[in-house]
Parts: structure tokens; C-alpha cells; sequence
């Protein structure tokens, strides 16, 4: 199956810590997550859809692979050769 | 001139009549405002409709025009806004109830750049919630209705925009594309929409989605109209610390027509995925138009498409999370559900799984860079279906049962997660007499290679002169 297609169609193989609802409810509660019990479990049920599709990333070999940046230099320290430069 | 007629005009075609004086921008403007109101009923493309002030910009363009004081091609053309542009005094819901009365004090770069050029602002489009959606469905506002089918979606989230310019309520439209919200209602709707390059137009003042994959762009009827608007907005803002130095070209100097020698790569990938047999026929046909013209046509291999969905994802969610964290913990239930969903399922990714995105980010880029000096441009479907019904959570694409999400990202994703341009243009219709998309994308900045592909394209075939029957 293809990342593309199992990204919210599958989570039976799904085993992280949020596979268990009592584990997912202390997690929802740390991040601040509170709401009535029928919203929470439908939360529950999105997440073990939705996660287990994005560990695709994780079939990649990154070893030495620097991540994608996010930060801006600022512009004052950069030569006007590198700020002309494409991504 | 018919009313209707003069709706339906391309900028690029009115803006010569409003130079010669043939046609006041006060007649255009009202030409729009009777074609809304005709129209708006059934395809609610508007959120805030700005009609007063429309008329009142439109005697000003027009008492300037008549003063010898001509600004350019885009002076007196009406424009919408999808409703997350910010325009000082008028409010910018961003698709929610939450913001309802929030009005900004303040115009975002592409609106002053906008103005400066002249375009007449309409009014803010509807779409999807806060952008967080591919659908054009919304409950708070009310769900947009394709011109070509109002029982079907406009596609999002641009959706507004889309059908604004489709019906013929407005001539040009902006809107903003983070998993394909410019270039999928483009395609259901039978638009031209470009997606540029992350970094070529300013998001300053634009509600954002997700910082990194966030792209503020252009749809109108024609590639020509794309490239006008190119050519208002394009360029680097201090402002927006991503946008870059780059010198902004004539984007309508290169529409050429002229398509001999340009190299065209088909990724096997994009015919691999779930695809629509009628969808394939058109794009398939389309690209053999491309060959006809003198295109050096080739299949090529394209093998970290299939992981551009999931490192996309997780930035996304990752990054829309992080930006609306305090707002969906106190004010979740007003959110649409899935919407709410999906910024509330952010907050159970990890800081790892963030990181190995971003570095499966780089080598995704680095791949895409290596194929695309083989080829100059990268043709496939826009989307693998026809705009679907309103309502549908999950479609059949040829023998698979997909949710409607994954179905229309499908070729969308990884021109977001690379920041590489990419365009929409119309290639045909289904036999329901639904718009199909051929997507074209290209290396960073060549955007004028792009909008030369498009161009010809579209000149060469009849697909942009049909209209819906509204």
C-alpha cells in the first residue's frame, strides 16, 4: 500500500503510545486538550487513523541528512551574492 | 457591449479597451456587481462583498485614466480576495465565525501592491476554514457551489476565488495554496492557477496556514491574466523574511507561444497513483499536444513522490498546530469538526518525527533539483478526479476508495513541501461536463518557463473559452 493511500485509510499495525486511550487522554491533557467525552474519543479514533500513514517518513535513510531549514540568517549578516541565491 | 459579455473579458483583453477609453472601469465594475447578484445565490462565493467602495474605486481609476494618469495593464480590472488577504478597513474572517468582526489596520504587501497597480478590490472570498482544507466546504459561511455543476464542490480552499472568476462575478482573483488551494479549484473549476515559488510573493498579511508551505498566488480564465498579476506582485519584501532578492522578470514577455526544444518529463509515479480513466485520457491527450508543438516529450522517474504526502503532512500539521494551539484548546468546539480534528491531532506528533520530516524534506528537494535538470518542466493530472459531490467524505478513483483529501492532494503535496512553482491549466472536460486539470511544475523561480508551457497550451486548445451555463 502506498503512503499516499494509507495515510488515513489504515491504522491496524499502529502500536505508538496513543494506541492505548488511557495514554492518549494523559497526552490530550497535557497539551491542554480538554473536551466532552464524545469529542475526546473522536479524537482518539482520528489519530490512530491519521498517524500511522505519516511513518512513511520513517522507511527513509537519513542518516547525515541535515534537516530542511526553517531559520532566516538575518539579512545584515548575509553577503548580497547569497541573498540573490534561489532556495 | 453585453453585460455578460464584458464579464467574461480577460484582463488582458478589457485592460486595452479601458486604455483606449473604450470602456470605464465604472461600467465594468457594474457589469460584476449585477453578474453577483445574479449569481451569488447559487454559488456563495463571497464572505464580504465590498460594493460600495468598488464603485467608488472604479470613478477614481476612471477619472485618472481620463486625466492621462494610465497606471498599467491592471488599472481599473476588478480583483476578489480570498478572505485571508488582509485590506485595511474591511474584515478578514478567514473563513470563521472566530474572526468574524476582526478587521485588520493594515494592508498586506500583495494588497497595497495590488492597489498601487490599480485593481479594483470586489470583495474578500469564502473559504475553506482558516485554508485548513481541499474541499471548499464550510458551515460557517456556507459551502461554495462550482459554476459547472452547483451540486459539486469548487475544490479548495480557494474556493471563493475559483468560482468568483469561473461565473464571471469578478476578472482576476488571489488566493493562496499550501496543499494545493490554488491550483485544485483551478482545475474543478476550469481555471489557470499558479502556484510560485516559495519565497516569489510576499505572505505579509496573510492569515497563515502553514509557514513554510504557505504560497500566495494567482487564478484567473487565461495564463496571461496569471502572468499580469505576476507581474503586480512578485518581488522581495522585507517585510516577509523568506522572500527573496531575485530579480522580478516581464512574465508576460514570456508567452511566447513557442514550446520547440522544451523538455517535458511525465513521472511514471503520477499514472501509478489512483487515477480517474477519463481524467488520464484528457491529460494524456494534452501531453501529446505538448509533443505535437515541438515539446521533447519523456517518461521519467520520479521515485520520493510517494513520500511527498507524509513529510508534507507532518510539517503542515505540525506548523497549523503551532499557530492556532491557544485558539483550538479554548475555542475548539467553534471550529468546523474536521478541521478541528486535524489541528487538535497536531499536538500528538513528536519533536523527532518533526525533525526527521524536515530531513526527508531536504532529501525530497534534493531529488526533485536532480530531476529537473534532466527536464524542464514535470506534466501529469492536477487532480485524479472531477469535482465531486458536496458533502462526500470518501471518492472511488478508478478501483480505489480514498477519502476526499487524499484523493484531491494526490498530485498536489510535493510542489509544497519543494516550494517549486507549479500551474494549472484546463485540458478538458468529462463527459459530466466537469473541468479537468494538467499540471505543470518546473525548478525554482522558473516561473517563466511555466506560464510559457501554459500559455501555448492553453492557445493551442478551446478549453479556457467554455463557459458554465449560470
Amino acid at each position: 500500500m502506498s503512503p499516499e493511500s494509507s495515510l488515513e485509510s489504515s491504522h491496524e499495525s499502529w502500536l505508538g503510545p496513543e494506541g492505548n486511550w488511557d495514554s492518549f487522554l494523559s497526552m490530550a491533557r497535557e497539551a491542554g486538550l480538554y473536551a466532552d467525552d464524545a469529542h475526546m474519543r473522536e479524537l482518539y479514533d482520528y489519530i490512530r487513523v491519521i498517524l500511522p500513514g505519516l511513518r512513511a517518513v520513517d522507511e527513509l535513510d537519513l542518516t547525515g541528512v541535515d534537516p530542511a531549514m526553517l531559520y532566516f540568517p538575518p539579512k545584515e549578516l548575509l553577503s548580497q551574492d547569497t541573498l540573490e541565491a534561489g532556495p | 457591449m453585453d453585460k455578460t459579455e464584458i464579464c467574461y473579458l480577460p484582463a488582458s483583453q478589457l485592460s486595452g479597451l479601458i486604455q483606449r477609453k473604450e470602456i470605464s472601469p465604472v461600467e465594468v465594475v457594474e457589469a460584476q456587481l449585477a453578474r453577483i447578484e445574479a449569481t451569488e445565490p447559487t454559488l456563495n462565493s463571497f464572505i464580504t462583498l465590498t460594493s460600495e467602495q468598488a464603485l467608488a474605486d472604479a470613478k477614481t481609476a476612471e477619472e485618472e485614466i481620463q486625466a492621462g494618469k494610465y497606471r498599467g495593464p491592471l488599472h481599473g480590472i476588478p480583483i476578489t480576495l480570498k478572505d485571508l488577504y488582509y485590506v485595511k478597513g474591511i474584515r478578514n474572517t478567514s473563513g470563521s465565525r472566530i474572526f468574524h468582526d476582526f478587521v485588520p489596520d493594515f494592508d498586506s504587501t500583495l494588497v497595497t501592491k495590488l492597489k498601487d497597480a490599480g485593481t479594483i478590490i470586489l470583495g474578500k472570498t469564502n473559504t475553506h476554514q482558516f485554508a485548513y482544507g481541499i474541499t471548499g466546504e464550510n458551515p460557517d459561511y456556507g459551502d461554495m457551489h462550482n459554476p459547472w455543476n452547483p451540486e459539486r464542490i469548487t475544490g479548495g480552499s480557494s474556493g471563493g476565488s475559483a468560482s468568483s472568476v469561473a461565473s464571471g462575478q469578478s476578472t482576476l482573483t488571489m488566493g493562496s495554496d499550501t496543499g494545493g488551494s490554488i491550483r485544485v479549484p483551478s482545475s474543478l473549476c476550469g481555471l489557470a492557477g499558479l502556484k510560485p515559488t516559495y519565497g516569489r510573493l510576499s505572505r505579509y498579511g496573510l492569515t497563515a496556514l502553514s509557514w513554510s508551505q504557505d504560497h500566495p498566488g494567482p487564478l484567473a480564465r487565461t495564463v496571461a491574466d496569471c502572468a499580469l498579476l505576476m507581474n503586480a506582485t512578485a518581488g522581495h519584501d522585507p517585510k516577509d523574511p523568506a522572500t527573496r532578492l531575485a530579480p522580478v522578470p516581464d512574465y508576460t514577455a514570456a508567452l511566447t507561444g513557442d514550446l520547440k526544444g522544451l523538455r517535458v518529463g511525465v513521472p511514471k509515479e503520477f499514472f501509478e497513483a489512483p487515477l480517474d480513466p477519463e481524467v488520464e485520457r484528457a491529460v494524456r491527450r494534452a501531453i501529446d499536444v505538448l509533443e505535437e508543438m515541438g515539446a521533447l516529450v519523456k517518461e521519467v522517474a520520479w521515485p520520493m513522490y510517494r513520500y511527498a504526502t507524509p513529510i508534507a503532512t507532518v510539517i503542515q500539521m505540525a506548523e497549523a498546530t503551532s499557530y492556532h494551539a491557544d485558539l483550538v484548546r479554548n475555542r475548539g468546539s467553534e471550529y468546523a469538526t474536521p478541521v478541528r480534528l486535524l489541528l487538535e491531532a497536531g499536538f500528538f506528533l513528536s519533536a523527532p518525527q518533526l525533525n526527521r520530516a524536515q530531513q526527508a524534506r531536504t532529501l525530497f528537494v534534493n531529488q526533485s533539483l536532480e530531476l529537473l535538470e534532466d527536464v524542464d518542466v514535470l506534466a501529469g493530472p492536477m487532480t485524479p478526479i472531477t469535482a465531486h459531490t458536496i458533502g462526500a467524505t470518501e471518492v472511488t478513483v478508478g478501483t480505489t476508495t480514498m477519502t476526499t483529501r487524499a484523493a484531491l492532494t494526490q498530485y498536489t503535496r510535493p510542489y509544497n513541501l519543494s516550494g517549486f512553482p507549479a500551474i494549472s491549466v484546463p485540458c478538458g472536460f468529462s463527459e459530466e461536463g466537469l473541468p479537468i486539470g494538467l499540471q505543470l511544475g518546473a525548478r525554482p523561480f522558473a516561473e517563466e518557463t511555466l506560464l510559457r508551457a501554459a500559455h501555448a497550451y492553453e492557445q493551442a486548445t478551446e478549453w479556457h473559452k467554455m463557459r458554465p451555463a449560470l
